[in-house]
Order: C-alpha cells, then structure tokens, then sequence
C-alpha cells in the first residue's frame, strides 16, 4: 500500500461513523449495509465494517439483534436513542467541515 | 460447507472467550450472504467457497480486526517508563562501574592498570545479566500496571490557567525528580535484592586486583523493612505525579514515612550493622575469608566511618522534618515546593 493509499484510508477513517449512522435509521444487517454503501459510492472492507459496527454498539450509538425470519439467522443493528442524539451535531460538524475544507482548498 | 466451518473456528481461536460464539455466527451469515449474492441460492462449490475466503482474509487477521490494539506497555505509561528505565540502567551501570572506576583510580603501574581493564572486562558479561533483569523487572512491574489501567500521568482534569505557578515560586512542580527519586529506589530495590554481592570495594593485594564484598549476612535483616520502605516512597512518589503537586496531605504521607527512615538509621548504627565479611559473597567471589585478611582489621575502621554519616543524615532527617511539619501546622502559610 502506498503513501497516499495510507493518507486517504486514514482520511476516510474519520467519516466511516458518520456514514454508518447516516444508514441506519432502518436496521440492516452487515452485509446488506456494505451493500446499501456501496451503491451509494461509499466502499467500505467489511473487515472495517463488522468491527466497526461492534464498537459503535459498545458505545450506545447503535443497538442489534438477532432475527431469524429470512434464510437464516442475521444480526441487524440499528441507530439507538444515543445515535440519534449524536448524528445532528456530527452532520452539523461535517457540513461546517467540508465548507471550511472547501475554502481552504480553493 | 465444512471448509466454511474450519474457517470459522481458527477464527475462534484467536478471539476472546466472551464474544466468540456471536462473533462466529455473525461472520458465519455474513460468509452465507455472500456467497448467494456471489454464485446465487443454492448448493455451493469448494472452489467457490475457496474464492470467497480468500477474499475474507487469513483468520487470525479477521479476529484481529474484532479486538482493540493490545499494549504491554501502552502510549499513557510510555513516556514514565522510559524515563525511568533510563535512571534505572544508569542507575545500575553506575553502581557496577563506580567500583571499576576505584581500581583505574589506584592503578599506579601499567600491571595494575592492565589488571583492572581485564577486570572490567570479565565483569561485563554480569553488568550485561543484571540490565536485562533490571528491564525485566521494570516492564513486568509496567505491564502489571497497564494491565489494571492505571496512568503515572493524570488523566485530562479540569484546568485553568490560574493554576499556572507563579514565576516567583523557587520551585514549581516537576515530575523529573519524581521520576529520578523513583529510578534510583528502583535501582537500589533491584542491586540490593538481586545482586548483594556487588556492593563492596576493590583491593590491590601482591599483583591482583581483588573485589571484596562488604554487606554483612545480618544486612538480610534488614531488607525487609527497606524493601517496604522504598515501595511506599515508590507509592507516593507515584501519587505525586498524578495530582502533579505537592499537596497538604501528600506532604503529611511523606512526613509519616520519616519514622521509618530514622527507625532504618539507628537500626544501622546500633543494631545491625550492614558491613561485614559475607562467607557466601565470599565464595561467589571465589575468596575465603584469609584471602581478605587485611580486611577483618579495617572493617571496624569502615564501620565507624559509615557510622559517623548515617548518625549526621539522623540529625539532618529529623531536623528537616520537624520544620516542615511546623510550616505544614501551620494555617495560611504558603509552602515551598520541597521535593527530597
């Protein structure tokens, strides 16, 4: 991995909790999840996703179960109460980010 | 669907106890979602399997991913324990060589002198067992510490610049010689449990240069007392570094620890002399005691000497202290950082 591979991973690292809290307002199980991101253009290693998922719960910024009712039993994790509190003050946080990002870029 | 199932359990191997079984049927589900959304419903092929866990990743790094980064030492404590492993190694080195350094000394012919190097460096190989040790011991004790999650540093407190020291102030609190303090009780903790047989002082008798080891097998007795003695000066030394001050009770803990103190000197003088001919250093010296004749007669004169000095440090201690506690009594009075 380059230079620049490791400068844009560590980059992206920082906004990955914000895209996952950003999907989770309908509970979705980790595979349907990196699905659903990758569509919308944000790729993400489920060896970076599962974890990632695991910690965020640890934290009380998503909560998880385990349901049984397709082809086999999946853990779906969803935005808790905690999450909810916390997503508008980063979305906030992230717009101011990128206006004063984009001002110092141009 | 077997080679899924030896998958998930070297997976298992290397996560912890608690979570293993959710963490296993979560990768388990998702292995399933994939390989439908891969290769379609239905029954599957080793190869296709094969594919679809090579893309997954060896076990141990997918188990890995699941755990927090592991510490022996962690990034909080770092910075104390370098600190102090480096007044520990100087320390040691320092105890070992001043002994070397005493012989270069006295060494008036070129035979002395060539004797005393060849000295220095037959005894490297036990100035090289006794640093590993010394490391040894200090990261065991670190380890023990980051293990139950204690910082020599404070956490991140409430502050305010107001809390800044005066310029005036003679001297505002500084953690190197906490740090310093601690290395050297460390040190002494290490040599004097560890290797008793190093303290002592070189002789040129005939055309050798001879060590003769001085700690008394009564200095046995005493260790004990030092021993805890130095862990509760370790212990506060500690404290003060993580309130980052010298506070009011701080200072009474170390006032308490005088007693002590004065009760090891006048153990020393009058109870248990510390010096004397050890048969067992003597033999792990490869000496009998008519090696060392000559010092049977100067003991009592080394003795004496040591005496005298411990007999002022009882004075100085117990004067020091009884003005400190007086200032300390004493309401309203602003204290002078005193770091002994």
């Amino acid at each position: 991995m380059t230079n620049a591979d490791n400068l844009s991973l560590e980059l992206r690292r920082g906004v990955i909790i914000l895209a996952v809290l950003s999907q989770l307002k309908e509970a979705q199980y980790g595979y349907s999840l990196l699905k659903l991101m990758a569509e919308k253009g944000f790729e993400i290693e489920q060896g970076t996703l599962y974890p990632l998922l695991r910690r965020l719960e640890e934290r009380g910024l998503l909560q998880s179960e385990w349901q049984v009712d397709g082809s086999r039993p999946r853990r779906y994790y969803s935005i808790s109460p905690g999450g909810e509190k916390a997503l508008p003050k980063l979305k906030a946080e992230w717009k101011a980010l990128v206006k004063v990002i984009d001002g110092l870029l141009a | 669907m077997k080679l899924i199932e030896r998958y998930i359990a070297e997976v298992g191997r290397h996560l912890p106890q608690k979570s293993r079984e959710d963490i296993q049927n979560e990768i388990r589900s998702t292995i399933e979602d994939m390989l439908d959304d891969r290769f379609g419903e239905g029954s599957r092929n080793d190869e296709q399997i094969t594919e679809m866990l090579e893309e997954l990743g060896p076990p141990k790094k997918v188990a890995a991913s699941y755990q927090p980064e592991k510490y022996l030492i962690g990034p909080k404590n770092y910075g104390a324990f370098i600190q102090i492993l480096r007044i520990v190694l100087i320390a040691v080195t320092g105890a070992y060589l001043l002994g070397m350094s005493v012989s270069f000394w006295f060494s008036d012919t070129e035979q002395a002198f060539t004797e005393s190097l060849m000295n220095l460096v037959n005894s490297l190989p036990g100035l090289f067992s006794g640093l590993v040790t010394s490391f040894g011991i200090l990261v065991l004790v670190f380890a023990i510490i980051e293990r139950t999650r204690t910082s020599f540093e404070s956490e991140e407190e409430e502050w305010h610049p107001d809390q800044l020291p005066s310029l005036e102030e003679p001297e505002p609190f500084s953690s190197t010689s906490q740090y310093w303090e601690i290395g050297f009780t460390v040190a002494a903790l290490i040599l004097l449990n560890l290797y008793p047989q190093w303290a002592g002082i070189f002789s040129f008798e005939g055309d050798n240069w001879t060590f003769i080891p001085l700690l008394a097998p009564s200095f046995a007795l005493l260790l004990p007392l030092l021993n805890l003695r130095w862990a509760l000066g370790i212990g506060l030394n500690s404290l003060v570094l993580q309130r980052r001050e010298w506070t009011t009770s701080l200072r009474w803990a170390k006032i308490l620890l005088v007693p002590f103190d004065l009760y090891i000197l006048y153990s020393i003088v009058f109870r248990t002399p510390i010096l004397g001919l050890n048969p067992e250093y003597l033999a792990f010296h490869g000496l009998t005691n008519t090696d060392v004749g000559i010092y049977e007669q100067l003991l009592p004169l080394i003795t004496n000497a040591l005496n005298l000095g411990l007999m002022v440090a009882f004075i100085v201690v117990l004067v020091t202290t009884i003005i400190e506690a007086y200032k300390l009594a004493r309401p309203n009075q602003t204290l002078p950082q005193v770091i002994v």
